[in-house]
């Protein structure tokens, strides 16, 4: 194996990773805190948005990233136009945002309800708005709670990155498995899989560094 | 001048086709430098009362107005922006605090500010929260974070966090529930200083007497979810009148065992000079005891009573009320139910 194709793999996977994690994110952030302020014990109780809302998501966390990749073509087509993305690094990125979004949308759901109700009622009685409410109060005090949940989001969007195999694409993981299942070359495979384990090592551990260092709870 | 004024406030929480009644015609006043105290046992609806003075619930009927200088509102009718600049008026603080867990001191008693989209962290705002930080003694302390102070020093940051907007009311749901005596004690005292100094009007929700003892001119019992007593809080502990009153001011003080004595009790106002008890002790050679004593000092004036079992012969009872009517002391010969204590006596 050389060295441009480790390289290149290492590029492909986080390319991948970080662009499906940004776009996911700017489409899950919102949705999630929707959801939240929607629920029974949300901001804005609104049962009708919320099951909407609750089932597109829910659809999208249940149908496997593989099958999503051979259902959203069609769009990935529209995007990138027909066929001249196969092979490229970013076939994937449609098929990772939507595996990805909805999973992003409930964990930030669930950091959001994490907040403690009474320093919610605080700030209303303070004066604040919802809206300022959700940027001023949910956001901030969720802080730790939205990192740790970003660290798991991302590492799990790498292990999507091994389903780029079926359509063309690239990537560690699928370096590793063609090196492994095709090739002789046990070693790039080996050193393939060491390059993901540090990568998601240090997306966790990072993750997880950060968000205890701005939580200002326990101390 | 009344600054809230409370007619006829109802609610009452649905559960399915369960209806619980939580205020059942309440009515208030509450004049401008008042500190008012509403005490009752739990579930009477006292939270539910603050909570609907600054619209964190919704009241079924009633009206709620807020006299601020020479606009009359009506709180129920408000919404929206009207609602926000209401409620930076009327401020909350609460028994668990409730400070924002990601910010120091000085950034969460800044927060209400920051709620201001034009506002700015200039030279004069930085004083006034160091000014309001001295004012509720956590100088030295503003870097630090909730989880780095204690219960006392919590409320304190909640306190000037409410007062950062200068509002007209300051309502305290159970503020000191959660604090040890001596701390609570610190808080009430706090509050009496911010009352004096800054005429702020305070609403103070408690179940314990003391705290309405230690600070409020003025008192309302709710029981039944109704208003049963209201005036100034000497008037009311001196004679309560309602079961639920008496249950208040003498819980944990009489004794269920005097269920079958005959109890005298003496109240007085800071008039007195007398040596009551060694008097009565010398002059008509009775052995008294006591069974309740208490005072309290409103407005710099001590007000107290006692309460002391009758002795057991007749001509024992005879001597003592002629002493006291010859001393012109006045008393009442109180039955033991009406000290609140008829149920579960041995």
């Amino acid at each position: 194996m050389s060295w441009e194709l480790l390289l290149e793999a290492v590029r492909d996977t986080l390319l991948m990773t970080c662009v499906s994690t940004i776009v996911a994110y700017i489409i899950g952030l919102p949705v999630g805190i929707i959801l939240y302020k929607t629920s029974k014990k949300g901001l804005k109780p609104n049962p009708i948005i919320n099951t909407i809302l609750g089932t597109i998501v829910n659809i999208f966390r249940s149908i496997p990233c593989l099958l999503l990749i051979i259902v959203l073509i069609p769009i990935t087509n529209i995007i990138f136009g027909k066929g001249s993305w196969s092979g490229n690094w970013y076939s994937m990125i449609v098929p990772l945002v939507f595996a990805s979004f909805a999973f992003i949308a409930r964990m930030v759901e669930q950091s959001l309800a994490e907040v403690d109700t009474g320093v919610i009622e605080a700030a209303r009685s303070l004066g604040a708005s919802d809206h300022q409410i959700t940027m001023k109060v949910l956001l901030s005090e969720a802080k730790p709670s939205l990192i740790s949940g970003f660290a798991v989001t991302v590492v799990s969007i790498i292990g999507y990155t091994s389903f780029a195999g079926y359509i063309a694409g690239g990537g560690l993981i699928v370096e590793a498995f063609n090196l492994g299942y095709y090739g002789t070359e046990k070693v790039g495979m080996w050193i393939c899989i060491l390059f993901v384990v540090i990568i998601v090592q240090l997306i966790q551990e990072g993750g997880l560094f950060i968000s205890k260092k701005l939580d200002k709870r326990r101390k | 001048m009344p600054i809230l004024e409370i007619e006829n406030l109802s609610k009452s929480f649905k559960n399915g086709k369960n209806v619980t009644p939580v205020l059942d015609g309440v009515s208030l006043t509450i004049n401008k430098g008042d500190i008012f105290g509403v005490i009752g046992l739990s579930g009477e609806g006292k939270s539910t009362l603050v909570r609907c003075i600054n619209r964190l619930e919704q009241a079924d009927g009633g009206k709620i107005y807020f006299n601020d200088e020479d606009n009359k509102l009506d709180v129920g009718s408000l919404n929206g922006a009207n609602l926000r600049k209401y409620r930076k008026k009327v401020s909350m603080i609460f028994q668990d605090f409730n400070l924002l867990n990601q910010k120091n001191v000085y950034q969460n008693i800044e927060f209400p500010l920051t709620l201001d989209s034009k506002y700015k962290r200039t030279e004069a705002v930085d004083q006034r929260i160091k000014e309001i930080i001295k004012l509720v003694g956590l100088e030295a302390k503003e870097k630090s974070y909730p989880s780095q102070l204690s219960g006392g020093q919590k409320q304190r940051v909640a306190i000037a966090r409410a007062l950062i907007n200068n509002p007209k009311v300051l309502l305290c749901d159970e503020a000191t529930s959660a604090l040890d005596p001596t701390t609570a004690d610190q808080i009430l005292d706090l509050l009496k200083n911010l009352n004096k100094e800054l005429g702020l009007t305070i609403i103070i929700i408690a179940h314990q007497m003391s705290v309405i003892e230690r600070v409020c001119n003025k008192v309302a019992i709710l029981s039944d979810h109704k208003v049963v007593e209201l005036g100034e809080v000497a008037e009311v502990f001196l004679n309560p009148q309602t079961e639920a009153a008496r249950k208040l001011v003498y819980s944990g003080h009489v004794v269920t065992k005097f269920h079958d004595s005959k109890l005298i009790k003496f109240e007085f106002n800071g008039d007195t000079n007398q040596p009551l008890i060694a008097g009565i002790i010398q002059e008509c050679n009775i052995l008294v005891s006591i069974v309740y004593a208490n005072s309290w000092v409103v407005d710099d004036k001590i007000f107290g009573q006692l309460i002391i079992k009758l002795p057991y012969y007749e001509e024992d009872i005879d001597r003592l009320k002629n002493y006291l009517d010859i001393k012109g002391i006045a008393y009442k010969e109180v039955e033991n139910h009406e000290l609140g204590t008829t149920t579960g006596s041995c």
